[in-house]
């Protein structure tokens, strides 16, 4: 059962997280990739594509840890107000955001390399 | 040959690694209801004012509601973006349109968590707090709430 995992990176992610896309679950795209396009060639572009999707992940993992590390320490100071949460936040929202464009990004050029029957294996199976 | 005493040693070990297998260790799940009665009991025995502790109950309340609000929002945001993403035709537009929608949805909820932990916090010392935040944050941290529930939805 494969699930729309570029959709997930589109919310954003975390190790916390429920259906948050992880390396693995990348890893598992590309299988699907190698198994749906057969022209080598593109499906060596969609494999860069993929790799490019693992490493904004893991990226993005990164921050969302440090904010929640950030996040927990300002929740137990009973003297830190709404500003320094609200800053952190707004650090994070934003960083969320690029990764967010960048996984834009990534889904438009996965699309340049594979075709619609091959999307439709690759991503809307269940 | 080992003494007796070392025998007597590695039987406990081997008793206590049995032991701890068959029952303790083997972590099970917490019981939400039971952690959120816990959390009302540690409430009303940390919290010395009993109007404070009142209104500090009223406050987890909102949070329970406003968990599941987020939890909803994110259902929902998902069944949506994972339709448009498996139509092949979909466009950016469409897709930037519903990521933008989604951020100021999160935005307005995390608005309102940062509000609630101001009056939280209004409502306790710092002691009685340090004593419920630890508490919270162990069993419900709202980021594992809302995101450890989404686990496998898509």
């Amino acid at each position: 059962m494969l699930i729309a995992m570029l959709t997930v990176f589109l919310l954003g992610s975390g190790p916390l997280g429920g259906s948050m896309l992880t390396p693995e679950e990348i890893d598992l795209i590309g299988e699907r990739v190698e198994l749906a396009v057969d022209d080598p060639v593109r499906a060596a572009t969609a494999t860069e594509v993929i790799d490019e999707l693992k490493t904004e992940v893991e990226a993005f993992d990164e921050i969302f840890i440090d904010s929640g590390d950030t996040l927990r320490d300002l929740y137990l100071d009973h003297a830190a107000g709404s500003r320094e949460t609200l800053h952190t936040l707004e650090a994070l929202n934003l960083e969320w955001y690029v990764s967010q464009q960048r996984g834009i990004k990534l889904r438009e050029r996965l699309r340049q390399s594979i075709n619609a029957e091959e999307w439709a294996v690759i991503f809307d199976a269940r | 040959m080992l003494e007796k005493k070392e025998i007597k040693v590695i039987k406990y070990i081997l008793f206590a690694i049995f032991v701890c297998g068959a029952t303790a260790c083997t972590k099970a799940p917490p019981d939400p209801a039971q952690l959120r009665a816990d959390e009302t009991a540690l409430v009303q025995a940390t919290v010395s004012d009993p109007a404070r502790a009142e209104r500090l109950l009223g406050l987890l309340d909102e949070r329970d509601l406003l968990i599941e609000e987020t939890v909803a929002m994110l259902r929902q945001y998902r069944r949506e973006m994972k339709a448009v993403n498996a139509d092949y035709d979909a466009s950016r537009e469409i897709i930037v349109e519903m990521v933008d929608y989604y951020n100021r949805d999160r935005a307005q909820k995390q608005l309102r968590f940062i509000d609630l932990i101001a009056q939280m916090k209004a409502a306790t010392t710092a002691a009685e707090w340090q004593i419920i935040a630890e508490f919270q944050l162990d069993n419900f941290n709202p980021r594992q709430l809302v995101f450890g529930r989404l686990r496998g939805i898509i």
